[in-house]
């Protein structure tokens, strides 16, 4: 048992007290700093990238593998040869190379990355996303607060369905069924949705169960998109030619425009998902092929982004599961590598130009300012303008806070 | 506590004990007895047991995947027997549908949800072996027997598919087979040791090591684009464990062992020693699992949740309980359709729903039933059997049922399933996609329409009033007579005044993308116009209000929730 819940069992309130004072962690705060960010785009590498050979070379090594390193506008943060249109941004990027977690299963680290604590059975934790929806979404915005595009991200948890994401399955189709079904028109609808409230009012009656009413909700955000003005932001038929092919000639790259465009909407959370970094076998074929979607589409998220001064108000992040090993398999892989990996963020408060930590010669362990998942999680919600340590009842009464008691990365923070 | 404590372990003695004449069998009133004696223990007070139609409705899902039909219900209502939820049990437990529902879950959660391609693999054999298990009753522990050793290939040894399906991926094997039969996540350990957990790292090697001699082998060189024919089988050598990696080596390189330290390397096979350890009564972690899992299936919470996570610091509620229903189980040969009467005939799973916290203590100890979404499968067969989808596609001239049944099924899947394999979490069963296909799509809005064969052309077609109408559709889509409120209100709203909405013909058709105008792509598109060439006539104002209180019917929480 820790200390803290023997603390919590045995005084209830006084203990939680106690504990703050033994960890220094008092309420009385300074004033919480203002809000940098309004929202925030995830670009998620599913299956976890290599560090090495993306944002953390290790070109003379044999850990280093086959790509060359070249530098960035920032001395000191040289990036992969594959990387070049965001070594030319990087005066924007802010890069933690000292990422350690400890979760090498895909399920547990996509649990922790998304949600900032590992996976508990008797928890439901929500994502970050789920977070942003539920403390900065305005309940009568007309577009989802939670946007993930080719997810499913991770779901809402404890917070209720109403806070998952809508998912973007194909962003050439992004909206199905937003339209009335063939010979309903309006006033037909309203009849259909009169009748639908009658029964629901009815059956929430007879059981009492609160899922009725987190349907309820949800179907009432689906109708409220179905008469948005503002749902052509998923429409990216807008887009002038031009505009469209900086991102880059890919499915992701067109989810990062999507992104872009839906945070103009004002859209509080996107996730923008690039899948297929789990090499282990053909590292170096499969990296590279990923970093030529990634390296026009990020680097043109931020350039677009700042353009349009939206970027000092938009918090970027970029990173996936885990790190990838230093050792190259028979089949040119490389393995899960929790201990030790880097995660990019830009915009939102985030000083550019900046690195933070730095791993062994051969990328194997973080030798100096290493970075963890609540600290990258408290980072985030702080820029954001959410209290990292606000908390809130689980539905079992447990207190759980928004992020897992990580402080915030100043060396990162404008 | 104690008292209850006694007698289920006296129940437990005996069911054990070798020989020993049933005089006291474990039936439902003793595992309902255990319960209250807990909830009284507690203070806790267990709710109203549910209706008939509701408990008719709840045990056919349950079952069979799907609602009971109109004239069930109808019957089942007039039943005066007593026994007659106990008789409703047995027919359901013996029908068709019972196995291939049955048969559906383990395959999901065997062989995964996604449906990808694997060329070396036979799933519709997969899935027809396990109807054939699931009709036969086959004992639990000769199922897993034989997918744990099966040899040859897969299309005549079928369960070979479940090992083939891993056959690149020994720890996966392990993790997966782990969590199914015995209850037991090691594959957390697969990467490191917990420091209060009691499974180490090696522990998992070694149980990985049981398929270190198991490979599939290629019977025909790689054809690109063709099934390739390869035959699972056992050999003297690692069949893992190359230079590629160092933890296969490891694990190939380390003695077998189950996790109560048995020996799986005196044997020739290293699977039958792993099979035979698994599946002998002595096991605790076998009946266990199945136990666990089925139970949390039918009330709705397990004893340890989530279903396949026991371990000392997740310790389960009542474990007198699941010990004495685990040992039943064992000393009737893991017959699982006896475990089902047993649990579905308790008072326990007959409650009525009654809201309250997801995870509050009255849920834990089973006080109430709780509501669950449908999954994706169960909502389409709810669907389907509603408005008699299926009719009216055959009779749209639709030769191709079985492709339209996944393609429509397929669509399902994405909205309402997240988890690679299992069952999807109950509350992702709720997004606003999930609502729009439901409020705007095709598939709903057709199903609900007057299109001939299908269910409300049918009711519109009765001699019968209003009333009668509105009866039977609430007797196919809430699997019940509506109240006399209901009914008043219906038959009320089906003749107010209002606008016939002509739909634009061409408009519609023309909203269609190219490649979706085709019938094999779009098979509602399809219906369709096979509907409008059927039934050329103009739509009535009637016709349209039914139409509406049937959709508004199929998006009910009362219809898409097991309740």
């Amino acid at each position: 048992m820790k200390r803290r819940d023997m603390l919590l069992g045995m005084g209830g309130l006084a203990g939680l007290a106690a504990v703050d004072a033994l960890l220094g962690r008092g309420r009385a705060r300074a004033a919480a700093p203002p809000p940098r960010a309004k929202a925030c785009i995830l670009v998620w590498l599913n299956g976890g990238p290599s560090h090495i050979d993306t944002f953390d070379p290790k070109p003379g090594t044999i850990a280093g593998g086959k790509f060359k390193a070249i530098p960035s506008r920032v001395d000191g943060l040289s990036l992969s040869e594959h990387l070049p249109e965001l070594a030319d941004v990087a005066q924007h990027l802010a890069v933690l190379r000292g990422m350690t977690s400890k979760e090498g299963n895909h399920d547990r680290a996509q649990h922790l990355l998304h949600t900032g604590y590992a996976p508990n059975p008797t928890v439901a934790y929500p994502s970050l996303g789920s977070w942003v929806g539920h403390e900065l979404g305005d309940p009568s915005a007309d577009l989802p607060h939670f946007v993930s595009i080719h997810g499913p991200s991770a779901n809402a948890g404890f917070l209720g369905v109403q806070f998952n994401p809508y998912i973007v399955q194909n962003v050439k189709q992004p909206l199905a069924n937003t339209d009335y079904a063939p010979g309903v028109n309006m006033v037909r609808f309203l009849k259909r949705k009169q009748a639908l409230d009658a029964l629901e009012d009815d059956f929430a009656r007879r059981t009492g169960d609160p899922k009725v009413k987190g349907r309820r909700a949800v179907y009432a955000r689906a109708i409220r998109m179905m008469y948005a003005p503002r749902l052509k932001a998923f429409d990216l038929t807008d887009e002038p030619e031009a505009s469209a092919r900086a991102y880059g000639d890919s499915d992701f790259g067109r989810g990062c425009l999507m992104a872009r465009r839906l945070v103009e909407g004002g859209v509080r959370f996107v996730e923008v998902v690039l899948d297929g970094w789990d090499t282990h076998k053909d590292n170096f074929g499969r990296t590279r092929a990923l970093m030529g979607a990634l390296d026009p589409a990020l680097s043109t998220l931020v350039k677009d982004l700042d353009a349009r001064d939206l970027l000092s108000s938009t918090l970027v992040m970029c990173l996936g599961d885990f790190g990838r090993t230093p050792k190259i398999s028979a089949d040119e892989g490389r393995d899960h590598h929790p201990a030790a990996w880097s995660a990019v963020l830009a915009g939102g408060g985030v000083r550019g130009g900046v690195v933070v930590g730095a791993t062994s010669d051969d990328g194997d362990k973080v030798v100096s300012r290493p970075t963890t998942v609540p600290e990258l999680m408290a980072t985030a919600t702080t820029l954001l303008g959410i209290d990292p340590d606000k908390e809130y009842p689980t539905p079992l009464g447990r207190p759980i806070s928004i992020t897992d008691h990580g402080r915030v990365i100043a060396e990162i923070v404008a | 506590m104690m008292r209850t404590a006694a007698m289920l372990a006296g129940a437990l003695a005996m069911a054990l004990s070798p020989g020993a004449v049933d005089a006291r069998e474990l039936g439902a009133a003793d595992l309902d007895r255990a319960v209250a004696a807990e909830w009284r223990q507690r203070h806790l007070k267990p709710g109203p047991v549910t209706d008939d139609a509701a408990f008719l409705r709840r045990l056919t899902i349950d079952l069979t995947g799907t609602l009971p039909s109109a004239d069930a219900v109808r019957e089942f209502l007039a039943d005066a027997r007593k026994d007659k939820r106990a008789r409703a049990v047995d027919v359901l437990l013996g029908s068709p549908a019972y196995a291939q529902h049955w048969a559906g879950y383990w395959d999901k959660l065997l062989m995964g949800r996604t449906a990808k391609a694997n060329p070396i693999l036979d799933r519709p054999g997969f899935v027809a072996w396990l109807r054939t298990q699931v009709a036969a009753n086959r004992p639990w522990n000769q199922v897993v027997y034989d997918l744990i050793t099966a040899t040859g290939e897969s299309h005549d040894q079928p369960a070979t598919n479940w090992i083939l399906r891993y056959a690149a991926n020994p720890t996966d094997l392990t993790g997966k087979m782990s969590r199914l039969f015995l209850g037991v996540q090691i594959q957390c350990a697969q990467c490191h040791d917990h420091p209060s957990e009691k499974w180490k790292q090696d522990d998992f090697r070694a149980l990985t090591a049981a398929f270190a001699r198991t490979g599939a082998v290629p019977l025909e060189d790689k054809v690109k684009g063709q099934r390739r024919r390869v035959e699972l089988r056992d050999q003297p050598g690692p069949t893992f464990g190359g230079p590629k990696s160092a933890d296969l080596r490891l694990i190939a390189l380390t003695a077998p062992r189950a996790l109560d330290g048995t020996d799986l390397a005196h044997a020739d096979n290293r699977r039958v020693a792993l099979a035979e350890w698994l599946t002998r009564p002595a096991n605790p972690y076998f009946a266990r699992a199945l136990v666990n899992r089925y139970w949390a299936h039918l009330v709705g919470r397990g004893f340890v949740e989530p279903v396949d996570d026991f371990r000392r610091s997740n310790p389960p509620v009542m474990p007198a309980l699941l010990e004495s229903l685990a040992a039943d189980f064992t000393a009737h040969q893991f017959d699982i359709q006896r475990l089902i009467r047993l649990i579905v005939n308790t008072r326990v799973y007959q409650l009525a729903v009654v809201g309250g916290a997801e995870g509050d203590v009255d849920e834990q100890l089973f006080v109430h039933h709780r509501m669950r979404p449908l999954t994706s499968e169960e909502l389409y067969s709810a669907l389907a059997s509603a408005t008699n989808l299926e009719n009216g596609l055959l009779l749209a001239g639709l030769a191709n049922l079985d492709a339209l049944k996944q393609q429509l099924q397929g669509a399902f899947e994405f909205l309402f399933s997240v988890d690679e394999e299992g069952p999807p979490p109950a509350d992702f069963a709720g997004s606003i996609q999930q609502a729009l296909l439901f409020l705007n799509g095709k598939l709903v809005s057709r199903a609900a329409a007057a299109v001939p064969g299908m269910a409300l052309s049918g009711i519109l077609d009765f001699p019968a009033g209003d009333e009668a109408r509105v009866e039977a559709l609430y007797l196919r889509t809430l699997s019940r007579p509506p109240t006399a409120a209901e009914r008043t209100r219906w038959v009320a709203y089906v003749n107010a005044p209002r606008d016939v909405v002509v739909e634009s013909k061409k408009r519609q058709l023309a909203k269609l993308p190219r490649e979706s105008r085709s019938p094999k792509k779009n098979p509602l598109g399809a219906l369709e116009r096979a509907a409008r060439k059927l039934d050329p006539s103009e739509p009535t104002a009637t016709q349209q209000a039914y139409e509406d209180l049937f959709w508004a019917l199929l998006n009910s929480s009362e219809f898409t929730f097991q309740h």
